[in-house]
């Protein structure tokens, strides 16, 4: 490839000498001198040189370096005349004046080999370059105020010297211009220059700028040298020859014009790949819809391509100016096209702009153009280029997406709670607005929130819990408390689904502030709480007279046995003995007196609920120990059928002995009617599937039609009561997350837990089981 | 009146009220049974015992008032004190009307318990006395002839000889003779204990 190149170059070389020698040759062939023949093709290849650079340079008047290079070639025309006029020189006079011209040609040479170097290099420095014309513009000037030229004072006489087989004119006698050294000087700033712009070029290190450097830079440096030198040797009279400076410039002169071949060269390339990637352009504008377009702004013209024509609605042959434009755009966005023009033009030149086109069928389209403005010498706006585009599709799918947002950002703002996005390892990313309004942090403090940041210890744990079943099991909801900014607590009802975004499993969900429900759950349990304690208070008032008695038992053993203990204490001698064992049992007494108040005060107490596990079998021979005068008093015969391994249930102990003694009371009450030896309680218990039964049955009075009914409130069949026992005893039940419920002996089968069942009533209290039974 | 030879029984259903009991009426020299149901009571209990009976009311089973009635309908005549853990007046009201000696509450006053059993164990006295008198009175009567018999009736329905011979039929002398035996026959010694006599063994005057 590289090497291909390189022939390449040579070949248009050879072609350029074949085209020149031939010509030089006719030219010269009536002398038949070599000194002629020599410096004629000097100055004819210099001057082909010069005519085509010239008219290369007609045509591209921005490329200065052939215009440089047509001077530098005049220049070496004019020193190869002048070397042979000097050869030829027939006196001292004539001589001087040779080489007084031949000055002026080297300032030429001068001229043009600097302007070349600093229009070809681009890279030499200004003041040099000043410098090195200055004083080449001083040495010409000396060499035509001082002396006969810059190099000779005075020419006493010359001699003849035989050159190349022929004899030509040399200096015999002569003074030297002190003034040489100003040329000499001025020769080496011009090499310092040419050197230094070189060096600059080398630096650049572009394989192209290199070779460039050596050809010219080196060609130019040393030719400069060496010309100067030979001059000046032959001045001094060291060498015994004519001066012979444009030989070595025609050698600067054809590695300039090499150098320049390349170019061309390289410029063809261009042209081709131009056109290449001119016809790519075409395709891909064609492929990508592109409309492409040039406005002229003085001429007031629009040359587009057909594609473009076709976007706007256009004909093909259609003249089109701004108004034709103008009147497709929808009147709206008109001034969106003017806006978008006039920052183009003041600005950096760059013009963008999208609008609407109405089409003369009516329809409508969204276009964008992009474009670049281009000014003239004046920094006055003069073209505009660029291509046009069909966005419709792009803003229908704009449209689309930003509904969708817009949709998706209203849902999320409208949901009434916290909505939230985290990522499997905890952090938020994305949040709705009631999300800050309601937490009080601001989306700065939200964004990568960690997610146990908002729970206290007993909430973590749960969230350790939670957390990781919406990535195994892809949901969960859960009820936690939030720490808000202000440190207050919120309740709240949390949801967690599985969402995979960009491939990673994140959970999204929402909150709901539940702060309310909460505190309404509180206030009923608190009624419920309060109720029930009243609903105790009325059924132990209901069972004064019989607790009173229970009291009253104790005391009275107590106040007996004292009175006892007085008498024998007043013996003579006193009884000790029996004294002691009257103590004894006064303490007993005495406990049995202080149990009786405090399972009284108990029930009378209002108290919070306290769940525990607790046996049912307990439970109920404590309420048969409140009850007992009661039922006594009643005439009711109780019978238990307990199971033995019932487990235990969760639950209020007192709550819980307040329903049975409530379905005992009644149970007594349904059987008032029987003759006393027929009214049979029985209790029993039975556990089963994780349930605890208590059955309370009776054979007393049954049900009403609707068994429901004896639960709604206010419904009694008592004289005095309020209708509250059994609503209240189911709510407790309910609490409990059990179920009360009531049946009618005679629907039931007579089972072996009430087997006195028959006629009357069985009602059941079922708890959920807390424990394993017990073996 | 000697309380050391009667017995006091007790019946509770209640063994520390008992014990206590016992205690201080033991401590008070009496004679004590206790009993914590009505039917080992009237299982070991004697008629020809002298005593009392100290019940509680409330009682599973047989209660007090009902036991009352029992040993009335049996014919046992043993004095009763009631002491129930809580009483009300009708209840208070059966029981004395069925002759009971009295009607405690407890807690009770010693002193008032002990006046109640004393005044109930007097009871037990009197009415044995009393029976013993009867029984004395039957025998007299029934060694009295038929005419003798008639005479006795007249005269304590208070009329006088002259009219119960004009009854009878017969003369006022044979009635005076008669009067004189019937007087000798029952141990009386006049008209007025020989009416109080005839009322014992429930001759309604007349």
């Amino acid at each position: 490839m590289f090497a291909g190149h390189e022939f390449a170059h040579t070949r248009i070389v050879w072609r350029h000498a074949g085209l020149v020698l031939p010509a030089a040759l006719c030219y010269s062939c009536g002398r038949m001198s070599w000194v002629t023949i020599i410096w004629s093709m000097i100055a004819a290849v210099s001057a082909t040189l010069a005519t085509i650079y010239l008219l290369i340079w007609f045509r591209e008047r921005r490329s200065w370096a052939y215009l440089c290079f047509f001077v530098l070639a005049v220049g070496v025309i004019g020193m190869a005349a002048s070397e042979f006029a000097a050869m030829h020189a027939k006196s001292p006079t004539e001589y001087g004046a040779a080489v007084r011209w031949g000055h002026f040609a080297n300032g030429l040479m001068a001229v043009g080999a600097l302007g070349f170097v600093h229009f070809y290099f681009g890279t030499g420095k200004g003041w040099l370059l000043g410098a090195a014309l200055g004083l080449r513009l001083l040495a010409v000037v000396m060499n035509f105020c001082t002396g006969l030229n810059l190099h000779i004072g005075s020419i006493q006489s010359l001699q003849q010297v035989n050159f190349l087989g022929e004899p030509v004119s040399m200096l015999g006698v002569w003074t030297l211009n002190p003034w040489v050294r100003l040329g000499q000087f001025a020769a080496l700033v011009q090499v310092i220059y040419v050197v230094d712009a070189s060096l600059r070029l080398w630096r650049t290190s572009a394989r192209e700028s290199r070779r460039r450097a050596v050809m010219v830079g080196g060609t130019l440096a040393f030719f400069t040298l060496f010309s100067s030198a030979q001059a000046g040797l032959v001045a001094q009279g060291v060498l015994r020859m004519p001066i012979i400076v444009s030989f070595p410039f025609l050698a600067v002169l054809l590695a300039m014009s090499w150098e320049l071949s390349l170019d061309a060269r390289r410029a063809a390339q261009l042209g081709r790949d131009l056109r290449e990637s001119e016809q790519q352009m075409a395709m891909a504008t064609e492929a990508a819809n592109l409309g492409v377009w040039v406005r002229d702004l003085t001429r007031n013209t629009i040359l587009a391509s057909d594609r473009w024509r076709l976007l706007f609605g256009f004909t093909p042959a259609e003249r089109l100016d701004l108004e034709k434009f103008l009147q497709r755009l929808h009147p709206d966005d008109r001034e969106i096209f003017r806006q978008a023009v006039a920052k183009a033009t003041n600005g950096d030149g760059r013009y963008e702009a999208e609008f609407r086109v109405m089409l003369p069928d009516g329809g409508m389209r969204w276009v964008i153009s992009r474009g670049q403005v281009e000014f003239n010498s004046g920094g006055k706006a003069v073209r505009v280029r660029g291509v046009s585009v069909d966005i419709t599709e792009r803003k229908r799918t704009e449209e689309a997406s930003r509904n969708a947002n817009e949709l998706t950002a209203a849902i999320f703002n409208s949901v009434p709670g916290l909505l939230y996005l985290y990522t499997e390892d905890g952090r938020l990313i994305r949040w709705n607005r009631q999300h800050e309004v309601m937490t009080g942090y601001s989306a700065e403090e939200l964004l990568n929130f960690r997610i146990e940041e908002w729970f206290d210890e007993e909430n973590r744990l749960k969230l350790a819990q939670e957390f990781p079943k919406i990535f195994s099991e892809g949901y969960t909801q859960v009820e936690m408390s939030l720490i808000l900014k202000n440190k207050q607590k919120m309740s709240v009802f949390a949801t967690g689904s599985k969402l995979i975004l960009d491939g990673k499993p994140h959970m999204v969900g929402i909150a709901v502030d539940i702060s309310a429900r909460k505190r309404t759950e509180e206030e009923l349990a608190q009624h419920r709480t309060e109720l029930s304690h009243l609903s105790r208070v009325a059924t132990m008032s209901e069972l004064s007279s019989s607790l009173a008695h229970e009291l009253n038992q104790p005391l009275a053993i107590i106040l007996t046995n004292a009175q006892a203990a007085q008498r024998l204490l007043a013996q003579n001698p006193p009884d000790v003995a029996e004294t002691r064992e009257i103590l004894a049992d006064i303490v007993n007494e005495d406990y049995r007196a202080g149990e009786v108040i405090r399972r009284l005060r108990a029930h009378l107490k209002p108290g919070q609920t306290q769940r525990r596990p607790l046996s049912v079998n307990e439970i109920i021979e404590e309420v048969l120990r409140i009850g007992r005068s009661d039922l006594i008093g009643r005439g009711v015969t109780v019978h238990t059928a307990l199971a033995e391994s019932a487990p235990q249930v969760l639950g209020d102990r007192i709550q819980l002995q307040q329903v049975l003694l409530n379905l005992i009371l009644n149970a007594s009450d349904a059987m008032a009617g029987n003759p006393p030896a027929q009214r049979h309680l029985t209790i029993a218990t039975a556990h089963r599937d994780g349930w605890v039964r208590i059955s309370v049955s009776d054979n007393g009075c049954g049900l009403p039609a609707e068994p429901e009914r004896i639960f709604q409130p206010f419904y009694t069949t008592k004289k005095d009561g309020l209708g509250l026992g059994l609503p209240i005893c189911r709510s407790i039940a309910t609490a409990h997350q059990g179920r009360l419920w009531a049946e009618s002996n005679e629907l039931a089968e007579s089972s072996p837990a009430s087997p006195r069942a028959g006629k009357g009533t069985t009602l059941h209290l079922e708890l959920p089981a807390e424990t394993e039974p017990n073996p | 009146m000697n309380a050391s030879h009667s017995t006091v029984f007790l019946l509770d259903d209640e063994p520390g009220m008992l014990k206590a009991l016992a205690r201080l009426l033991k401590a008070e020299g009496f004679t004590v049974q206790a009993f914590t149901s009505a039917k080992t009571f009237l299982e070991s209990y004697r008629p020809e015992t002298l005593g009392c009976l100290v019940l509680d009311v409330a009682m599973p089973e047989l209660n007090g008032l009902e036991l009352q009635q029992h040993l009335t309908r049996s014919g046992f005549l043993l004095p009763i004190v009631f002491l129930p853990g809580h009483g009300d007046i009708p209840m208070s009201v059966q029981a004395i009307k069925a002759g009971a000696v009295d009607f405690l509450t407890k807690p009770v006053k010693d002193a008032a318990l002990l006046r109640a059993v004393r005044a109930a164990l007097q009871r037990a006295v009197e009415q044995r006395d009393l029976i013993s008198e009867i029984a004395l009175l039957r025998r007299r009567y029934a060694s009295l002839t038929p005419r003798e018999s008639e005479v006795m009736a007249h005269v304590v329905a208070g009329q006088l000889n002259k009219q119960v011979a004009g009854e009878l039929g017969i003369g006022e002398h044979t009635i005076k003779i008669h009067r004189a035996r019937v007087m000798e026959k029952m141990g009386v010694e006049s008209l007025a204990d020989l009416v109080r006599a005839a009322e014992r063994l429930g001759q309604k005057p007349g």
